[in-house]
């Protein structure tokens, strides 16, 4: 059936494991139909532009359901709702150019996300900016360095010289982790608490194990299993100078709307056709009817994925952004002159208050992320939901802003979400997921972005 | 020549990619014929400078038509125009200079032709240089040509101030360690900076007493690196340095202005912290290393015979060296002997 | 990975050098053409091929790159280059053709481009480095013309490119590097001036250049490189030290550095072979007494049979 409706693959939802599947199968000259009913690019790894939430919402705190993400053909849950909160309505900016992303994640300088845009070249569609780990807040109400680095260890002055080499210790045994009698000692510490297998194998001093677990793991309570946090750490360590001295990438105006933009895009530039905002009445095995009624057919039908992490539990995640007044250079790292355009700061439990044994993890993103005017910033705090977690996010955002070295320093808007932990995954995972169902509609894998390149023009 | 990857074609591929190359060996072999008709009519119009342009776009190391385009200016540019003039047409020249050192950032040719035009030129802007340098060294710490113009620049600067810029100099290299110190690099010229500031101060009593405080600061930030990462060779290159031990012929600066007593002792404090450290990562091969020299100098110094006990200890010391670098079993077999002749004398 | 010494194949590789004009990179070498004549000379030799070197070719070609001043360039046409020259003089000594050319312009040549402090330049515009004063130290030796340079001043010259390591830099005040040590020592040697040196100190750092593959760095905390064998180990054969490094690791790393497909040697396994990487492998596993190789001295890079028929 060689007509016009029917394809090799139907992709429904433009999430980054679809939007990379999509680019792979037009790499491999399939025909490649990608449909989203939302009328942007990403599902939840996309953004919305802060005029759509404050259009719905005339007196600026109802809840905004439209802004609902839809995803197709699929059980995962769709986002939930987003309410807004205007706190200085009459201080907002202009409203164009703030972008807000649904779930903000970073790239791992060193992963297979970013691989495969150097290798693809699709990262000529992005402006890619580091994103550094700054600063803790750690349990002895003392912000401190995220230790991320030999020359971090070797600067802290605060440090004793035996502290010194025990940490490096721990770091050189990350870089050594897949050695066969590491694997060999490690299984039986896998599934268990990572504070338990810190304590046991290295003597760290409080504060370096805290950045450690709540900084470089970005854990958001003390359960993170040892499997997990070491899979973090060795990435971190891995990306770290890759590029430079920063291991997270993100790219300007929301990273994961841009990625996905970016995939479609290169996938459109191989023959693949897209269509937004389309309703899709049913979803069948081979075939899918849009909503006019028209019916469309396919060998393989994607529906839209969730990325699946059996080691991560299914808890609900509080986050909150918020549109900030001020340039706030105090949350940014200093290099030379330069400012970073965007950071990581970390809460330790209990550092915020006695009572509240859950971390929250703040990401901040200035002008130079382009997701916000000159002179504001976005500041992206999670925590685990409980019933304290908005007193939580509330003492972080005081404790940013006597931080944030601005005198008119002012939350003006905030809004709220609560999101699938499981959204969380890092990117890489995406590239893993895609990878795997590329493999289930070719039959293999080894096609995976394959290209004969070596002819590619070098006139330049 | 160096980190080009092999990259194997087939046959067709081959084919493809000569008969690419076909037009484009062409265009530059015409290239170089017009080059070489040029120079044998001693032709140094102005003119030629696009040809000469057209051919180190193709190729920054063919130093004959750097010379060329030289000779070029010298004839029949500089002659003709205003001084303000000749500072535009280097400052321009400059430009293009700096557009191949990012590409090329490890050729001799390039660099050369950038000094002959800030050589030449009236007005040469030392310190746009000095920034250029920091550019070179950020995007490769070690670059040794990098390191090589820095030192350069520095001391036309110098010359223009009649000021010494050590203390920079030395600022400069204390961030590069920051930010990494396997950069010996940056450790070499330490020992440079550092000879030179000491030797500046002519009082010999302030000299005594900042040589005191400089050794001290430089071991502080030497223990750091050395339990940070014991393994790095950089750092222990440097520590034999600040122990004297790397001169057989004095003591190099920061220590000639000490007295024996005062060099034993610091010798026999670092002692100590290398045993810490030995027993802390007892496979070190740097602390049994050190240990032992170290050992020896404070013997050779004082004068005095190895006791009985010494002796023990550094042949394990060795024994251990020959098990955890049997790379180098040969010089620890030397070593072995030396201590032997020197114990038994 | 074959653990021996492709023989045939390196000489197939030699053989195809001169062959490439199909390929835009062998015009884009031509800065290196004398450069590449020599260290294909050494190869061959060094495989004990010296019988498959077209000597007429080789020496009309050198002799067409003599330019009026008495030095060489790396192609007619080109301009002359203290480097060029010394590479030609080596050519044709090896080939017994040094009577073809005057060898007291070249020596003058040689020695106008001393600078007052005993240091090289390179060439009338000026750019000195040691490398240049080891090329005139050496050409004029093989000319038989080392009493016309002004020795006590080169050697002094040297001794403060020597830093606390014991190893030398580039010229005064620069980092010890591989190279430079064996451009230094080698000039030291050939001028009979070893004594000044603190050989343990040097071969202290020499041996320290070893990394954990075998291969050799050129400076600490780099990687390593197969050249980086000749440059570390020539000096290490002059100041007797060999047994210094772990011979076994060198070989094995220097064979990784072999293209089992086309022959040739490049820096590390993994990128492009190039005849410099081809010629300075070889000369490095005849120091490390590679069975069946040709014994080179290391003072002069040329094979031993050469220097020691002109009583070198």
């Amino acid at each position: 059936m060689q007509d016009s409706n029917s394809f090799d693959v139907i992709l429904l939802g433009t999430n980054l494991v679809n939007s990379i599947l999509s680019s792979a199968c037009a790499w491999t000259n399939l025909k490649v139909l990608h449909i989203d009913e939302n009328p942007f690019y990403g599902e939840v790894d996309g953004s919305f532009g802060l005029r759509d939430v404050l259009n719905v919402s005339e007196t600026g705190d109802r809840e905004v359901e439209n802004l609902c993400v839809k995803r197709t053909g699929e059980d995962a849950p769709a986002l939930q709702d987003i309410k807004v909160e205007i706190l200085e309505k009459d201080m907002l900016p202009s409203l164009k150019g703030i972008t807000i992303e649904l779930i903000p994640k970073e790239m791992y300088a060193g992963g297979s996300l970013v691989e495969l845009l150097s290798k693809t070249k699709i990262y000529k569609y992005l402006l890619l900016k580091p994103q550094r780990s700054f600063r803790f807040y750690a349990s002895n109400k003392e912000w401190t360095k995220v230790p991320e680095s030999r020359a971090d260890i070797f600067n802290d002055k605060t440090l004793s010289l035996t502290h010194k080499r025990l940490i490096m210790r721990f770091m050189k045994y990350v870089s050594s982790i897949d050695d066969e009698q590491n694997q060999e000692q490690l299984k039986q510490w896998l599934s268990r608490p990572f504070h338990d297998f810190l304590k046991e194998n290295f003597e760290l001093p409080q504060s370096i194990q805290e950045g450690i677990v709540y900084g470089l793991c970005q854990a958001l309570d003390s359960k993170i299993s040892t499997q997990r946090a070491l899979e973090k750490i060795k990435k971190y360590f891995q990306s770290f100078a890759t590029y430079g001295d920063y291991s997270y990438l993100i790219a300007m105006y929301g990273t994961g709307s841009e990625l996905c933009q970016g995939f479609c895009r290169s996938s459109a530039v191989m023959g693949g056709t897209f269509m937004l905002a389309q309703k899709v009445n049913k979803v069948e095995a081979t075939s899918v009817e849009l909503g006019e009624g028209k019916k469309l057919w396919a060998k393989h039908i994607v529906p839209s994925q969730a990325i699946k992490m059996t080691n991560i539990s299914e808890t609900s995640v509080r986050q909150r952004c918020l549109l900030v007044r001020g340039k706030c250079p105090g949350l940014f790292h200093q290099n030379l002159f330069l400012l970073s355009e965007a950071s990581q700061l970390h809460f330790v439990p209990y550092s915020l208050g006695d009572k509240w044994p859950n971390s929250v993890q703040a990401r901040v993103l200035g002008v130079g992320a382009g997701s916000c005017p000159e002179g504001y910033t976005l500041w992206y705090l999670q925590t685990l939901e409980c019933e304290y977690s908005c007193e939580l996010l509330a003492s972080a955002t005081n404790k940013l802003i006597e931080l944030s070295h601005s005198e008119d320093t002012k939350p003006l808007m905030y809004a709220d979400m609560l999101i699938d932990q499981r959204d969380l995954a890092d990117y890489d995972i995406a590239v893993e997921t895609a990878k795997q169902l590329y493999g289930k509609i070719t039959g293999s894998t080894d096609s995976f972005f394959q290209r004969d390149t070596v002819l590619d023009d070098d006139d330049e | 020549m160096h980190g080009i990857l092999r990259v194997k074609l087939n046959e067709e591929q081959k084919r493809l990619k000569l008969e690419k190359e076909k037009t484009k060996i062409q265009e530059y072999k015409g290239l170089i014929e017009q080059f070489q008709r040029a120079r044998q009519l001693k032709d140094y119009s102005s003119e030629k400078l696009k040809l000469t342009t057209e051919l180190l776009d193709w190729n920054p190391e063919t130093y004959s038509v750097w010379n060329y385009r030289r000779e070029i200016y010298l004839s029949s540019v500089f002659p003709n125009i205003s001084v303000n003039e000749k500072q535009d047409v280097l400052d321009k020249e400059l430009q293009y200079v700096l557009s191949k050192m990012k590409m090329f950032p490890k050729v001799y040719w390039i660099f050369n032709h950038r000094r002959w035009c800030l050589e030449n030129a009236p007005y040469p802007n030392w310190n746009y240089e000095m920034m250029i340098t920091e550019k070179l060294l950020s995007a490769d710490a070690r670059n040794f040509h990098g390191w090589h113009y820095r030192r350069y620049v520095v001391t036309q600067i110098e010359k223009q101030g009649n000021y010494d810029l050590a203390g920079k100099e030395l600022q400069y290299t204390s961030s590069a360690i920051a930010t990494n110190f396997s950069n010996f690099s940056a450790w070499h010229n330490r020992t440079k900076l550092l000879e030179f500031i000491i030797k500046k101060e002519t009082d010999p009593e302030l000299r005594r007493q900042l040589a005191q405080k400089i050794l001290q600061e430089e071991l502080d930030t030497i223990h750091q690196a050395a339990f940070t990462d014991p393994d790095d060779s950089s750092i222990w290159i440097y520590h034999r340095w600040l122990m004297g031990h790397c001169n057989q012929v004095g003591a190099p600066p920061i220590l000639s202005v000490l007295s024996t007593e005062e060099r034993i002792q610091y010798i026999a404090q670092e002692i100590q912290l290398l045993e810490e450290l030995h027993e802390l990562e007892p496979e070190n091969k740097w602390c049994c290393e050190l240990l032992i020299e170290y050992g020896l100098l404070i013997r050779i110094l004082s004068n005095q015979k190895t006791t009985k006990q010494e002796q023990t200890t550094w042949v394990s010391l060795i024994h251990t060296l020959q098990q955890v670098d049997p790379q180098r079993q040969g010089r620890y077999q030397y070593l072995l002997k030396k201590i032997e002749t020197i114990t038994n004398a | 990975m074959s653990m021996n010494l492709e023989r045939s194949k390196h000489l197939n590789y030699l053989n195809k050098l001169g062959q490439g004009q199909d390929e835009l990179d062998f015009w884009l070498k031509e800065h290196l053409h004398v450069s590449a004549i020599y260290w294909s000379c050494m190869s061959y030799w060094t495989l004990n091929k010296k019988e498959e070197l077209q000597k007429e070719q080789i020496v009309s070609f050198l002799l067409s790159c003599l330019t009026e001043s008495g030095g060489f360039a790396c192609y007619p046409g080109h301009d002359d280059h203290i480097t060029n020259t010394v590479y030609a003089v080596q050519v044709l000594l090896m080939l017994d053709s040094l009577d073809r050319i005057d060898r007291d312009k070249v020596a003058s040549y040689i020695i106008n481009l001393q600078n007052e402090d005993g240091s090289m330049k390179g060439d009338r515009w000026g750019e000195t480095d040691a490398r240049f004063l080891y090329a005139g130290i050496n050409c004029l030796a093989l000319l038989g013309r080392l009493d016309m340079l002004n020795k006590s001043a080169a050697i002094d010259w040297i001794l403060k490119c020597r830093n606390f390591d014991g190893g030398f830099g580039l010229c005064p005040g620069a980092e010890t590097h591989a190279a430079y040590v064996f451009t230094c020592v080698a000039s030291l040697a050939i001028l009979k001036q070893l004594d000044s040196i603190d050989q343990d100190l040097l071969g202290w750092w020499l041996s320290e250049r070893q990394t954990k593959n075998g291969g050799l760095n050129g400076r600490p905390e780099k990687l390593p490189d197969s050249c980086y064998g000749w440059w570390v180990l020539s000096p290490l054969a002059i100041i007797e030290k060999l047994e210094w490094i772990d011979r076994n690791g060198l070989i094995s790393f220097t064979l990784s550095a072999q293209d089992q497909e086309t022959g040739g040697f490049s820096d590390r396994r993994e990128d492009i072979p190039d005849v410099y990487h081809t010629c300075f492998s070889l000369t490095a596993l005849s120091l490390l007494r590679y069975p069946d190789l040709e014994p080179i001295d290391a003072r002069f890079c040329l094979p031993l049979e050469v220097t020691k028929k002109y009583n070198l």
